[in-house]
């Protein structure tokens, strides 16, 4: 993995990603699941069955109660890993500091420490393609390619493209949703309500670039929507850029509210940023990486 | 040619229709954005501003619009030929050539020198890069120049100029040159006041609304006095006709009489002379003085001179060409100088008395002064000189074209209508028998009369200047052919005795005053206020189309210049 350094690789090796809840897995692995398995977090008491494992009858129970009861334990099972990346236009911007470029290794660590972890991960380019599930990093290195040559495109639905992504999807599990979110608020509030109804634990990452959060960073004031080719020449000047500071505020509130009432991590990424100490940094500090 | 406030003309008007080219400039602009576009992520939130807050459509164009407006409009205005409606640049200067120019004045200046001189100043004070026309007025008003000419080949050309003989017709036809050119200003340097009511400039210029030339007035009349010989004549004595006396009339022209020295020559056949007489004599204006000396008998031709020089140095003679007279007595043969083209001596040989030398036009040229005075007189078939020789001449047929003499017409099938009956030229002769098929008609100088007329003008005119006796005729009176043509046969003798015989000198006119009962009218002219001007309007055409073309060149470079600067504030 050349977009990685063996410095960083390392470092996300030792990062697992964080689950509020348990889910089913599908082979035994590092994470808590739901069903009773052989992990070592118990989970709760069973009357002894005749060919119960001795070695979990909890003697301590027996001489309360003079009743034979075995412990059962928590399975330890691999965490379904879905990102989803967003590739609409919006998120081809800027040339420096690119969204589409960042999300990409958001999403390719992300991939990278579920892996490292025994997760199975899949990625969904939204609109476009969904990989298979990938389990080992041998395999994972082609889709690397294919992801990083990726590029956006132009309209798509967004919640067909949901619905396309977890199509696949037997077993829900933890997911990523990649995007800027620069679009209307319903059609977000709709896309993260398929995921959850799914059973999904969602976290959001909103990816932003300076020149959206504050048009003072702009260098030209005739703008053309790479979505759908509108246009619009605004004059930049401190009243524009409070009143669009505001709209932009509001917009992002309403998407983090959403959230916190879905219950759904949210978190804010600007792509100006070092994606490597973001995922090191920002991502442990917000509880999606352990 | 389209006209705009009378200033600007422009020569081809159609190319304004390019104007319509900047309505594409215009539009071009209205659709080109400002700046560069900017290709956002999306523009979902910033639509969500409120209207105000953005921008309204609005044509602001940035400078190098208005620089390739301007330099485009300059490029349409240069295409249409613009020409500037200034003051014309062309110049004419005229000048009076007739007799009376010169006269001198108290300076020893002639007129025409005090003219050319006057003239001259003016050209170097007014020339402002005018262009000049030189033309002069007797006996008819000719162009000096080719082509108008610079100030200095001007001046140049003014040097050459001489006054003549001859009459002009000035007023008329500097009016005519007037409404035929378009000069800005006109010099007339005269000793006549042309700008004045009445005149004939006047009348014909105020009549016409879209011709106007500022009209600058030279005068150069001032005060003179002149003496001149009347008669020179030898007479037989009252109280014993077989002495004779050489006789002098001389006139004066000024306000109070004079004292002048009369000196009287016989000239031998080497044109030596010698002093046979003096006298000394008081002159009275408007009275024949005389003077007179006794001679001595003399056989066959003798020719005698007389010449009258002032005694007086307060008296200042305006005129030295009138001063001298010379009388030749008959003798025994006449020595004629034909000048003629033709090959024969046109039958001339036959008229006794007279010995014809013919000679081509070309070998008179080169003759010298002495050689022409070895003749009696000098005939010019149809060709005459730039300027009279100095001996007495008949011109006959002179070129149209002439510098001698103002040819008016060329009439055909010729009505002899009046005749001076008293002059010698007609003597024996029935002129109406005279049926020329067609004729010139002359105009008639002052000091000539007209001799034979036509219905339409003078075709036969006779006069003397300086002593000399010239006569022009207008209609052909050559081969002499004696008794088969004999009217014209008379009329070729009388007038080869009357221009050989200065014996019978008529009563000359008065060279330089038109009517003798005037003189005392003379009146000094300051120098200072030699200039007359007659302010009227005049127009004409200065081309500044190169002022356009330069415009919106320098309009492009500006702009090019600004496209580098952003372009480098880009990087």
């Amino acid at each position: 993995m050349e977009v990685f350094s063996q410095s960083f690789l390392h470092k996300l090796q030792r990062l697992k990603i964080a689950t509020k809840r348990s889910f089913l897995g599908n082979r035994q692995g590092a994470h808590l699941s739901k069903r009773r398995g052989q992990g070592l977090e118990f989970a709760d008491y069973r009357p002894y069955t005749a060919g119960d494992d001795f070695r979990h009858i909890d003697w301590s129970v027996f001489g309360r109660t003079d009743r034979v009861y075995i412990r059962q334990f928590r399975a330890e099972e691999d965490l379904n890993v879905l990102v989803l990346l967003d590739t609409s236009n919006s998120m081809n911007f800027p040339e420096k500091g690119n969204k589409f470029e960042f999300a990409k290794r958001i999403a390719l660590s992300l991939g990278f420490i579920a892996i490292a972890n025994g997760d199975p991960v899949t990625f969904s380019l939204l609109g476009q393609k969904n990989t298979p599930k990938f389990q080992t990093l041998g395999i994972l290195s082609q889709a690397i390619k294919q992801i990083l040559k990726s590029k956006t495109i132009k309209n798509y639905n967004y919640i067909p493209a949901i619905f396309a992504a977890i199509a696949g999807q037997k077993i829900p599990g933890r997911c990523f949703l990649i995007s800027d979110f620069m679009y209307d608020l319903d059609i977000q509030f709709k896309m993260l309500d398929v995921l959850r109804a799914k059973n999904y634990e969602i976290t959001v990452i909103q990816v932003i670039s300076e020149e959206e959060k504050n048009l003072a960073n702009l260098e030209e004031s005739y703008l053309v929507d790479s979505e759908n080719e509108d246009t619009l020449e605004i004059e930049l000047n401190n009243n524009l850029n409070a009143q669009y500071e505001k709209i932009f505020k509001q917009h992002n509130e309403a998407l983090a509210d959403y959230c916190k009432e879905a219950r759904i991590s949210y978190l804010q990424l600007n792509s100006a940023e070092d994606f490597s100490e973001v995922v090191l940094r920002d991502f442990v500090k917000y509880g999606i990486l352990t | 040619m389209l006209s705009i406030f009378g200033i600007f003309n422009f020569l081809n008007p159609l190319y304004l229709l390019g104007g319509l080219f900047s309505a594409i400039l215009i539009l071009a602009y209205l659709r080109k954005k400002p700046q560069r576009k900017l290709v956002y992520s999306s523009l979902y939130l910033l639509k969500k501003l409120p209207k105000q807050i953005l921008p309204r459509k609005k044509f602001s164009p940035p400078l190098r619009f208005f620089l390739e407006l301007l330099a485009l409009i300059s490029l349409i205005i240069a295409l249409a030929s613009p020409v500037l409606n200034l003051p014309s640049r062309k110049t004419a200067i005229v000048i009076d050539t007739t007799l009376s120019m010169q006269a001198k004045n108290s300076n020893f200046e002639t007129r025409i020198d005090l003219a050319k001189k006057e003239i001259k100043k003016w050209i170097e004070q007014n020339a402002n890069n005018d262009l000049f026309s030189i033309y002069t007025t007797a006996p008819n008003l000719t162009a000096l120049t080719k082509n108008e000419v610079s100030a200095s080949e001007a001046i140049r050309f003014i040097n050459q100029v001489e006054a003549s003989f001859s009459d002009d017709k000035a007023e008329s036809e500097i009016a005519e040159l007037i409404k035929k050119n378009d000069f800005g200003k006109l010099l007339f340097a005269s000793d006549r006041q042309i700008i004045k009511a009445d005149t004939t400039i006047d009348r014909i210029l105020d009549s016409e609304n879209n011709i106007n030339t500022k009209i600058v007035g030279l005068y150069v009349g001032q005060d003179l006095g002149n003496f001149y010989v009347q008669h020179l004549d030898v007479k037989k004595t009252t109280i014993d006709k077989n002495e004779e006396i050489l006789e002098a009339s001389i006139g004066l022209a000024a306000k109070k009489a004079t004292s002048v020295e009369i000196i009287f020559f016989q000239i031998a056949d080497d044109n030596k002379k010698e002093v046979i007489g003096k006298n000394s004599l008081i002159i009275y204006p408007n009275k024949i003085n005389q003077s007179f000396i006794a001679l001595e008998p003399q056989e066959g031709s003798v020719r005698y001179q007389v010449l009258v020089k002032a005694n007086s140095a307060d008296f200042i003679d305006s005129i030295d060409a009138d001063n001298i007279a010379i009388l030749n007595t008959k003798g025994s043969s006449n020595d004629v100088l034909l000048v003629s083209d033709e090959d024969t001596n046109l039958g001339l040989d036959q008229i006794k008395y007279f010995s014809i030398n013919k000679i081509s036009p070309e070998k008179f040229n080169q003759l010298t002064e002495e050689q022409i005075d070895k003749s009696s007189l000098i005939i010019f078939h149809k060709l005459a000189p730039n300027k009279f020789p100095k001996k007495s001449s008949l011109f006959i047929l002179p070129p149209g074209d002439n510098k001698l003499f103002s040819v008016i017409d060329r009439i055909e099938n010729v009505k002899i209508s009046s005749w001076s009956s008293e002059h010698s030229i007609t003597s024996y002769l029935k002129v109406p028998l005279i049926k020329p098929t067609q004729a010139y008609i002359f105009s008639v100088p002052s000091w000539m009369k007209s001799i034979v007329n036509a219905e339409e003008g003078s075709v036969l005119i006779a006069g003397e200047s300086r002593g000399y006796r010239f006569a022009a005729l207008g209609f052909e009176i050559l081969p002499f052919e004696g008794a088969k043509t004999l009217g014209l046969s008379v009329l070729n003798l009388n007038l080869l005795n009357w221009l050989a015989n200065t014996k019978e000198l008529s009563q000359s006119s008065n060279l330089y005053y038109p009517d003798e009962s005037k003189t005392d009218e003379i009146k000094t002219i300051s120098f200072n206020n030699l200039f007359q001007e007659k302010n009227i309007q005049q127009k004409s055409n200065q081309s500044i189309t190169n002022w356009f073309i330069y415009l919106a060149l320098t309009l492009l470079f500006i702009e090019l210049l600004l496209v580098l600067l952003e372009k480098r504030s880009y990087v």
